[in-house]
């Protein structure tokens, strides 16, 4: 700080004036998680749900005009409720029509989101906020325009990049490098070379998060006669045992069948439903390479990066090695060491990295 | 003792004396009266206020305030001058600390970085085991050596098993570096959340209120060092972000 700045008159005005430093956030607007990182060193994530009191009375006992993540879960009988990203983006962003109404009711759902995750990061009232948030690799011009249009209001400057770059770009990954970004809704693929990902780098599936709880829960069925169970208590299984690899300990859960707490062996279930992932990915993995300038196939193949939350199956970065040795000849992939905060991490270095005179253009 | 307060006492004293007549006191019976003058009253009570100014020690033997109680005055004053000297030092060791804290949780946050990037890169660099070693050798001996049908399976084996060998020894060593770099850095971080841990707890215990929010670790806006990896190839990809975004912005207004 030079001796201009720390000059009392200015210090005191710097209550009210952003005029003491500059917070970058990296945001991760996920369709199930939000995930921010600031050069504060704080990183938090929430669910991607909001939900508003629906009368006077649930206002009075919540306290609160709006409630996000868990919270919002826990509650969600007493509100209006949203999720208001699909796909990875703001819900009536992309070409769907909805009924205006319940569009801008998203947008605002957005708006309130972004907003918490920037409050969950603690910023100085003193200090400017700078953000560069994710957008799915696939998110179309509309699509970006919104997510601009949310987070405008809520920070001092605000960048919009493509997920699996900010991934790529956290890593220091440049060149030649696939990103499989195994989200609740989508797995997103995505080849980056030189430069920007375009249409044709792009494979998104719907073999996802989501989809891996459907083919744990039909297995359940199946197998465990009479036990009572949802599809949120699969996932919540699915998210404490899930793993691809053979042996290990057995799964064993509790349903209650006719009421009566039962003891269930869910190791297979677990296993198979989870290994289905693989063979879609390593599909569109193929395709990816195969339309590579041959020269650096070899490069693509043993630089793919694993990432999103549900890359922490476990074992599955072996597992899709193991495929791709079988249909692709070889390949390495690699798990990010935080598959959480990758996106958000990566944009917080984007942020940090783009020059001043760039922010300066956009604030 | 104060001439003025002497003064005052006469004129109270005046103001609140009552008469009676002679002949209404013989009336009542009275005869005698004790007397005692004004001057005599103010007198007495000079005296007893002079009395318990001594006792409390703020007079001396010659009626003057004493010496002993300015020296009294003056050392609390001091005192006073000395206790804001403290808190400012306070203040300031407060802020010390404050920017200490700022300055270690910057140092946790790139090492934390450089830690992630040493644990990929570790992973990354490690050269793949030899899986097609055996096929290539065959190749090569297939390709130049058709007067030795025998024995080339027996050669190709040996010398995988040598090649192998040596690829694991690499291995091995490139791991015991990587992971090497991986625990100081390790290290590092614990040591410095430690010593963030205590900064900050310190600051707790100042009583200090806890600061509105966390300060980021930049002052200023930063931007690409030029000295970075692969700047230039960097600085042209965050071009492109930007100039997309430009774009956006325009198409949003
Ligand atoms: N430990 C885990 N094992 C397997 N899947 C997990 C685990 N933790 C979270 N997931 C799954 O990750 C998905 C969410 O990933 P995330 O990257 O947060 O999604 P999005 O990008 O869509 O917001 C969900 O399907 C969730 O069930
Ligand atoms: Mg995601």
């Amino acid at each position: 700080m030079t001796a201009k700045e720390s000059a009392p008159g200015k210090e005191a005005a710097g209550a009210s004036k952003k005029d003491h430093g500059v917070l970058y956030v990296g945001i991760d607007l996920g369709t199930s998680r939000t995930s921010i990182a600031a050069s504060n060193g704080v990183r938090e994530t929430v669910a991607s749900v909001v939900g508003y009191p629906k009368d006077v009375v649930s206002q009075k006992l919540l306290q609160r005009d709006a409630l996000f993540g868990d919270e919002a879960i826990e509650n969600r009988l007493a509100l209006r409720y949203y999720r208001p990203l699909e796909k990875g983006v703001i819900k009536g962003s992309d070409g769907k029509v909805l009924p205006k109404e319940e569009a801008d009711a998203n947008l605002k759902a957005a708006r309130d989101l972004l907003r918490h995750a920037i409050s969950l990061a603690q910023p100085r009232p003193d200090e400017l906020v700078y953000g560069v948030v994710g957008a799915p690799a696939q998110a179309s011009i509309q699509n970006q325009k919104m997510l601009v249009e949310a987070a405008n209001e809520v920070l001092d400057a605000v960048m919009i990049c493509s997920e699996p770059f900010a991934v790529a770009y956290g890593l220091e990954w440049l060149d030649d490098v696939l990103v499989i970004d195994i989200g609740a809704g989508t797995v997103d693929l995505c080849r980056m070379h030189g430069t920007m990902p375009d249409e044709g780098d792009q494979i998104t599936l719907p073999t996802a998060g989501d989809w891996v709880d459907e083919q744990i829960e039909g297995l359940l069925r199946e197998r465990c006669g009479g036990a009572q169970f949802t599809r949120q208590m699969v996932k919540n299984v699915k998210e404490k045992h899930s793993t691809v690899r053979d042996g290990g300990a057995s799964i064993v859960v509790e349903f209650p069948v006719r009421g009566k707490p039962t003891s269930f062996d869910v190791t297979e279930s677990v296993r198979e439903g989870c290994r289905r992932i693989v063979p879609p990915i390593v599909e569109s993995l193929g395709e990816l390479v195969a339309s590579f300038d041959p020269e650096f196939q070899e490069r693509l193949r043993n630089r793919v990066l694993l990432a999103g939350g549900g890359s922490q199956i476990g074992g599955l970065d072996r597992a899709i090695e193991e495929a791709m040795r079988e249909r692709l000849g070889g390949g390495r992939v690699i798990r990010i060491e935080e598959p959480v905060y990758g996106g958000a991490n990566g944009a917080l270095k984007i942020a940090h990295d783009m020059p001043p005179d760039f922010w300066q253009k956009l604030v | 003792m104060d001439g003025s307060i002497v003064e005052r006492l006469r004129a109270l004293l005046a103001g609140s004396t009552r008469t009676h007549s002679v002949r209404d006191l013989q009336r009542r019976g009275v005869t005698r009266i004790p007397v005692l003058g004004r001057d005599q009253l103010a007198a007495l009570v000079e005296e007893a206020v002079a009395a318990t100014l001594r006792d409390r020690g703020l007079l001396d033997e010659r009626g003057e305030v004493a010496a002993e109680a300015m020296e009294r005055a003056k050392g609390l004053l001091r005192e006073v001058g000395r206790l804001e000297a403290e808190r400012e030092a306070s203040r300031r060791a407060g802020a010390e600390i404050e920017r200490r804290v700022d300055e270690l949780r910057r140092e946790v946050f790139l090492a934390e970085g450089r830690l992630r990037e040493a644990k990929v890169r570790a992973r990354s660099d490690a050269p793949s085991p030899p899986t097609t070693v055996r096929g290539r050798i065959r190749e090569l001996f297939a390709a130049n050596a058709s007067n030795a049908p025998g024995g080339i399976e027996s050669i190709a084996a040996e010398l995988e098993t040598l090649l192998s060998e040596e690829v694991s020894r690499a291995v091995a060593r490139a791991r015991t570096e990587a992971s090497r770099e991986i625990e100081d850095l390790d290290r590092r971080v614990g040591r410095l959340r430690g010593a963030l841990e205590k900064a900050e707890s310190d600051l707790a215990a100042r009583g200090q209120p806890a600061p509105p929010g966390i300060a980021s670790i930049y002052r200023t806006v930063q931007g690409l060092d030029a000295r970075e990896r692969d700047f230039s190839r960097k600085r042209k990809l965050l071009e492109r972000i930007f100039e997309a975004n430009v774009r956006l912005q325009k198409e949003t207004v």
